[in-house]
């Protein structure tokens, strides 16, 4: 069975086919970093502009990719819940005319259950209940996944993702724009232990995160340097942000795979990618005797193919959406409500 | 041919199904915020009601502007998914080329609207002597008070904009011979799917790949003026 997914959450358009949920036959991504670079950050109107263009080039790639037709696909899903809503909005009006002329079920879904989802692409026998800790630049979510289509949040940031407190600390550091990958790698060049960061909350006994006294903390520590005239060494600065958010994260990550008694952790989104990250969870599940699963990297930005698979196991279950689906900045996930913070936004005319 | 037209670029969503130049079915909405959700059904009303299918459409014309950012979005962003997946033509259709294709032929200069943001508008000149409408000036866009000084008279002007809107213009217009008119939402996508099977007709489709909304009129005149329909 052929799934088509689209998504159009920010600032990347992508299409993908795939087969019963776990063959991506293709997965195109179309990144709009050149459009949004030399803003620093996302700008909701560029990106909407961005993806109408490219829409159908983009499914038309999806198809041509995966040697497919229009014709062969069963049905077609969109994120339709969570993300700048301008953007949102083009994959859904796509999605919903391919539906109607097609005549083939829509799937609705969120882009939440898409990141979860990101990791049973690969790991179709995945055990449930398992935890999902997705941080990109626009969520910071831990969830307790149930069953399919069942999701318990149990933690969230209270301000800023971590994925964005990246991108500010890359802007501040004048590194250009996305921040989670240069960041990344210039981290690995400096010494963690230079600056002593604070790692908010890690000692609260709860499962939500807060990224913006870190994010803080650094433009204090390189306002200061300014202005007694001192060099900073940028690796340092990027090793010991990082080493922060990763020690938070994976402290959060523990302490509900502990109290939840999950045999496997899932870590999805953008932050994801991070190297730094998958290595000390690797270790921490080989400590605590978990298994620790995260996706391939084109799994980890936003993507069709996440979105397909989600829309594969709902089709499966029966669940279909109807021609009237609306699109949301901003909706609840199990038991509590996101908030998605888009960031700040710009004039664009 | 058979051409279905779709308008989203104002206040209310104009859609029209046209074999030749005979009327089939049309359906028109005041959709507001609810256009996202509501444009696919408010169209499967329309082929319900001309008891045909989406398939039977040769050509999907669509408003690419100016106009409202997101209707015009919405607007081009389904009609490009519904001739991808359907294999037929797509035309876009200029906003203020449909508007003058409303008025009956006449004498009178027609010039229409656009509202264009920050207290601005566009506005250019049309010929309506022929049954073809032409486009005789350069876009421009200026603001409400400088109007008179880019018209010939006597002149109509012609607005699918809210009523606030139109009451400017008309204040700026007082003591000239001139007129405001609004078209019947329901004529726009009728005009839009005329304009676009004629423009298939004469040039071909669009590139489903490519096409893109008509934010600005920036870089438009450009072109050298083109027959509206």
């Amino acid at each position: 069975m052929l799934i088509l997914g689209i998504e159009t959450a920010c600032d990347d358009t992508s299409a993908a086919i795939v087969e019963d949920g776990h063959h991506v036959r293709s997965n195109v991504i179309w990144t709009q970093r050149d459009v949004h670079e030399r803003w620093g950050g996302v700008m909701p109107e560029l990106a909407a502009r961005r993806h109408v263009e490219v829409m159908q080039a983009v499914i038309e790639e999806a198809l041509s990719t995966a040697g497919v037709a229009f014709s062969d696909i069963t049905a077609v899903g969109v994120n339709h819940k969570h993300g700048l809503l301008r953007s949102i909005v083009v994959g859904v009006s796509a999605a919903k005319a391919i539906s109607y002329a097609l005549d083939i079920p829509l799937v609705g879904i969120h882009h939440i259950e898409g990141h979860i989802y990101s990791n049973l692409v690969a790991h179709p026998d995945i055990d449930f209940p398992h935890l999902c800790l997705t941080v990109s630049g626009g969520h910071n979510l831990l969830l307790h996944v149930l069953r399919h289509g069942e999701y318990d949040l149990i933690g969230r940031t209270l301000d800023d993702a971590a994925g964005e407190a990246y991108d500010k600390v890359a802007k501040m550091l004048g590194l250009g724009f996305p921040g989670g990958a240069i960041i990344d790698r210039l981290a690995s060049e400096g010494d963690p232990t230079a600056y002593d960061f604070p790692r908010p909350m890690i000692n609260r006994d709860d499962y939500d995160f807060s990224f913006s006294g870190l994010k803080t903390a650094v433009s204090v520590t390189l306002a200061k340097a300014a202005k007694m005239g001192a060099s900073v060494n940028q690796a340092d600065i990027a090793a010991s942000f990082q080493a922060a958010v990763v020690d938070v994260l994976v402290a959060k990550t523990l302490r509900a795979a502990r109290d939840t008694g999950v045999s496997t952790v899932t870590v999805a989104g953008g932050v994801a990618a991070n190297s730094a990250l998958r290595q000390r969870l690797a270790e921490a599940g080989e400590k605590h005797g978990f298994r620790v699963l995260w996706p391939t990297l084109p799994l980890c930005t936003d993507n069709g193919a996440m979105v397909a698979t989600v829309a594969y196991y709902k089709y499966q279950a029966g669940i279909t959406s109807p021609l009237n689906i609306n699109a949301y900045s901003s909706a609840p996930i199990g038991s509590r409500e996101i908030v998605y913070k888009p960031g700040k936004r710009k004039r664009t005319n | 041919m058979v051409s279905l037209g779709i308008d989203c670029s104002g206040d209310w969503t104009s859609i029209a199904l046209l074999v030749d130049d005979t009327l089939l079915a049309e359906g028109c909405e005041k959709l507001d915020r609810d256009l996202l959700a509501e444009l696919i059904p408010l169209v499967q009303r329309v082929m319900g009601k001309a008891n045909i299918p989406i398939s039977a459409v040769d050509v999907f014309a669509v408003t690419t502007g100016p106009g409202s950012w997101t209707g015009i979005r919405v607007g081009v962003a389904t009609v490009k998914a519904l001739a991808h997946a359907l294999k037929r033509s797509l035309v876009g259709v200029n906003t203020l080329d449909m508007l003058a294709s409303t008025q009956p032929i006449s004498r009178e200069r027609v010039y229409p609207v656009v509202e264009a943001g920050q207290g601005t508008l566009y506005v250019a000149g049309y010929s309506v002597s022929d049954p073809v409408p032409l486009r005789l000036t350069q876009f421009e866009r200026i603001g409400p008070g400088e109007i008179s000084d880019h018209l010939e008279f006597p002149a109509r002007i012609v607005s699918h904009s809210g009523e606030g809107f139109v009451n400017l213009i008309s204040e700026a217009v007082s003591g000239f011979p001139a007129s405001v008119v609004c078209p019947e939402p329901r004529n726009l996508g009728v005009q839009v799917a005329r304009l676009g099977a004629r423009l298939v007709r004469e040039r071909g489709s669009d590139d489903p790949f490519t096409m893109a909304p008509q934010y600005q009129l920036n870089g438009l005149n450009d072109e050298p003026y083109v027959n509206a329909c």
